[in-house]
């Protein structure tokens, strides 16, 4: 920045906010490569646009999609104990259930009527007007967004075609690799799909189809241009499932919305259109790669913040703006409810769906959750809205968990709202709503497994005295209606969550400030959460997962025992089969060399890996035996006349038994040289998969087809579509880079 | 450039260096990297958006969606000694489209954009805040880019595909206007 007489004067109006600090925006850039959030895009409303009066219309409008409806809790058969301590808040009383069903009281959570909604929203965001430019009442609150079923089946065709059968192929080629996740039976999205024949790979905004056959491949691009125009970009395409013969995509987008708010001086009602991130569900039917059809789309208000598959129907997350104009009353529409688009038609998510979690400051957004039916022209079964923004879920056959940070004023500290949701019955039943102190990691801190809910969490407190930031962790236990029953003593004091995993009645956490404890916790008394062991090993896991049986792998970095800096790439494999003496079997380790025969001025040789960050470029696999990671060397020497830089990149495949511990079965790499002028891509690995005896390495644009036993390449694809030479970034602008 | 000089690794990234910007990202995470490379222009994105939209929260709301689209796109910057100029041209437009919406909200019935005020100042009685409401948009555009951040007429135009004539013209109006803000200032 240039130094002078008006950047001073700048600079003295104002500093420079804090959440846009570089360290600030690492911790943001971090979350997203983590949750593949969508860039969060913000929009100002302001007071008044062209005129253009919208006449009110006013009540129930079955029409304009929008239901100021009561929730109604539904009942279910399953008795709950212990229901002296739930404090529910029940607005909306309509229990139907008999004497031998318990409706479901909400804990931690309320709705209200449109009207109710809206004084709400008001009194709470008074102090968050952005913009205000004659008229107070207008503002959006930034930062992070029901129609009954019977009113979304009504309008909803009635056969659902383009559904693919079973293959019976598919019992035959069940050899082959899938997307790890978390929870068994609960599908997560990735940019690499295979059902054993074909395999989809989204890179560089663009969705490939493959035909593999022993490792030979042919690819075919989806041609979103050709198939949808401009109204969907394969650019925004995030991630996507891979399901029978149907390829669901999650693609985010930026959409137009009208809203109806005062003009300036209050007197009429006029028409604002904002542009707000938008997150779409495409399927398309790919059981013939000759012709790929779409099949269903559906679209709702938000940037993604993460989704999962069960049974063929898709739980999608969103978080989006919130955008009060004050009109409810005059107008009669409640532009202050998320709005999702089914078959082109808009609806306002109905306020019997939209959930305020009582332990929150005020939100300023929402969290939305649909439900789509993807053997039915992706049509939603139910979507509801939360009140806050959220950042990750966790999910199980019965739980969906809502993770949101925020920072609580009052108290001086980050707590965490957890809010459940019951999806046994294949639908979305809210329950509860509580918040815990720190921060949760990420999916892998949590498990619910029993009817508790387990929470590893992190604290932080900044010392200003002595310029130290303090850390302590904790476990929470949870029950089924989130209650607090019990938690451990701080532990990993000072230091902070790498790794968290879960097994039968244990959770496993690694803790990293220069040293990595391991620790092993007992679950088997919810109410005494209690640590049984702790192995101190150098290095760290920034991923954990069962292996075989007692066995639990980790994967990480080596680090400087004083520093704590890491040094290379480390793979392990510990023994939990006794939980209070946990101990680590083998090892591999990646850690730099830097000799060199000519004297250096300069050397600098280190390891990374993709899967430090991204643990799906893990490839692991307990029945064969499989534990793969990718690694890239880099190579840097400067000597007095020249330098020299290269990078070899590849992935590692290790085999692991009690006999032999960890064993380098092959490795497949790329010597990438080039001088430093010029701008060529290393070959990056990202993913690895299988099909029988191929493996398919995946790096930017291109994958790589490998011989299992020998590690021989037998074919590459270098990715490229008649795409690849425009640069538009921005739909206005047509931007270059040169 | 000498290699071995004291200017770190990521100053001289952002400076044009394409050595320096590859073995930032071979040294440390991408999203490490990145911070780092933001660190040197984080401030003149800030200031530039201020001077531009007047309005701090607005004004951070832009650069933070710039460095996200920055980080993402990565990827598509083809001439790593770019970066200082394709980050500013990321904000430029970010900063553009938040004006339109500035726009679009009040009632207007001239069609000449330049006549359409749509800085939007909450520093009331802030000399240069107020004294940069007085210009029109380009007008600012013009000025924050040659004062902040020190670009050149040809640069101006590059980065906003305004003609180089229009750009010195605007100048010279915009400095008529902040005659008493800019005094010592040279072309």
């Amino acid at each position: 920045m240039q130094k002078n007489e008006f950047t001073d004067r700048l600079k003295e109006t104002s500093p420079v906010p804090e959440r846009i600090s570089p360290e600030s925006i690492e911790k943001k850039l971090e979350a997203q490569k983590r949750s593949r959030i969508s860039v969060k895009r913000r929009a100002v409303s302001a007071a008044a646009a062209v005129a253009l009066v919208v006449g009110g219309s006013a009540g129930y409008l079955y029409k304009s999609g929008y239901f100021d409806k009561e929730y109604v809790p539904k009942t279910k058969s399953i008795q709950y104990e212990d229901t002296a301590s739930q404090q529910g808040t029940l607005i909306n009383s309509s229990e139907s259930g008999s004497g031998t069903n318990k409706t479901y009281k909400l804990s931690g959570l309320k709705t209200l009527s449109y009207d109710e909604l809206g004084d709400y929203i008001k009194k709470n965001y008074q102090h968050s007007t952005y913009y205000t430019s004659g008229t107070d009442d207008v503002f959006t609150a930034m930062d992070g967004i029901s129609t009954r079923n019977s009113a979304i089946t009504q309008e909803a065709e009635a056969v659902s075609d383009g559904a693919a059968a079973d293959n019976s192929d598919e019992e035959k080629s069940a050899d082959y690799s899938k997307t790890y996740t978390q929870e068994e039976g609960i599908d997560e999205a990735d940019i690499v799909k295979t059902d054993g024949k074909s395999i989809f790979y989204l890179t560089a905004g663009h969705i490939f189809a493959i035909e593999c056959d022993s490792g030979k491949m042919e690819d075919h691009l989806i041609d979103f241009k050709e198939l949808f125009g401009d109204e969907y970009k394969a650019s925004g395409a995030q991630e996507m499932y891979l399901d029978g013969g149907t390829l669901t995509v999650i693609l985010s987008s930026r959409n137009s919305y009208n809203y109806t708010c005062w003009d300036e001086d209050r007197s009429s009602l006029t028409n604002l259109s904002l542009n707000q991130p938008t997150t779409n569900v495409i399927t398309f039917d790919v059981s013939d790669l000759d012709s790929i059809k779409p099949t269903g789309k559906y679209t709702v208000q938000g940037s993604y913040v993460s989704s999962r598959m069960a049974d063929s129907r898709v739980y999608l997350v969103t978080d989006s703006n919130l955008t009060y104009c004050d009109t409810y009353e005059k107008g009669g529409i409640p532009e202050f409810a998320p709005i999702y688009t089914v078959n082109g038609s808009k609806h306002y998510v109905s306020s019997g769906d939209i959930f305020i979690p009582e332990k929150t400051n005020a939100p300023r957004g929402y969290t939305n959750l649909s439900l789509i039916d993807t053997k039915n022209k992706c049509l939603p079964i139910a979507v509801k809205s939360f009140l806050g923004s959220g950042s990750e879920i966790y999910q199980t056959a019965e739980r969906l968990i809502l993770i949101s940070a925020y920072y609580d004023y009052e108290a001086d500290r980050t707590r965490t709202t957890l809010t459940a949701i019951d999806t046994a019955d294949g639908g979305l039943e809210p329950i509860a709503s509580t918040s815990v102190d720190g921060y949760v990691k990420d999916k892998y801190s949590l498990s619910y497994k029993n009817n508790v809910l387990s929470v590893v969490t992190n604290e932080s407190d900044y010392d200003a005295i002595s310029y130290e930031m303090h850390y302590d962790n904790y476990l929470y236990c949870f029950d089924d209606r989130l209650t607090l029953l019990g938690q451990t003593e701080s532990f990993g004091k000072d230091e902070t969550v790498k790794s968290v995993t879960y097994k039968d009645n244990y959770a496993y956490v690694v803790t990293f400030m220069q040293t990595d404890p391991l620790f092993a916790i007992d679950l088997s008394d919810p109410r005494k959460p209690t640590i049984v062991s702790e192995l101190k090993m150098p290095g760290f896991s920034t991923h954990m997962r069962p292996f075989t049986e007692g066995r639990i792998v980790g994967f990480g970095n080596t680090a400087n025992e004083e520093t704590g800096r890491t040094t290379g790439l480390k793979l392990s494999v510990y023994d939990n089969s006794d939980p209070n003496n946990v101990k680590e079997l083998a090892k591999a380790e990646l850690t730099a060399d830097t000799a060199d025969s000519i004297d250096p001025l300069y050397i600098q040789v280190y390891y990374s890996s993709a899967a430090t960050y991204d643990e799906k470029a893990l490839l692991i696999d307990p029945e064969k035996n499989i534990i793969a990671f990718p690694y890239c060397i880099h190579d840097y020497r400067k000597y007095e006349s020249f330098s020299d830089y290269s990078t070899t990149t590849g992935y590692r495949f290790y085999s692991y038994t009690d006999e032999e511990g960890l064993t380098l079965k092959g490795t497949y790499s790329i010597k990438n040289e080039h001088d430093l002028d010029d701008n060529m891509q290393d070959k990056d690995f990202i993913r690895a998969a299988y099909i029988g005896d191929t493996y398919y390495l995946f790096y930017y644009c291109g994958v790589i087809s490998v011989n299992a036993e020998s590690f021989e390449k037998i074919d590459e694809l270098e990715l490229k579509t008649p795409y690849d030479d425009e640069t538009i970034w921005y739909d206005d602008e047509y931007m270059t880079y040169d | 450039m000498n290699t071995l000089t004291e200017m770190p690794l990521a100053q001289r990234a952002v400076k044009g260096d394409k050595e320096a910007f590859a073995l930032l990202f071979k040294q440390n995470s991408d999203t490490q990297a990145f911070a780092e490379l933001y660190r040197y222009v984080y401030e003149e994105l800030y200031y530039y958006a201020l001077a531009n939209l007047g309005n701090e929260d607005d004004a951070a709301d832009c650069v933070q969606d710039t460095a996200l689209d920055a980080f993402t796109g990565l990827k598509k910057l083809r001439d790593k000694g770019a970066f200082h100029g394709w980050i500013m041209k990321i904000l430029v437009t970010k900063v553009k489209l938040k004006q339109k919406e500035y726009i679009a909200a009040r009632q207007t019935q001239s069609t000449e954009e330049e006549d359409i005020p749509s800085f939007s100042s909450g520093f009331e009685g802030v000399e240069i805040m107020d004294a940069l409401s007085s210009l029109t948009d380009k007008e600012r555009l013009c000025v924050s880019l040659k004062y902040i951040s020190g670009y050149k007429g040809e640069e101006i135009t590059k980065l906003t595909g305004i003609e180089h004539s229009t750009v010195r013209s605007l100048l010279t109006r915009a400095r008529q206007k902040l005659r008493s803000l800019l005094s010592g200032e040279e072309e």
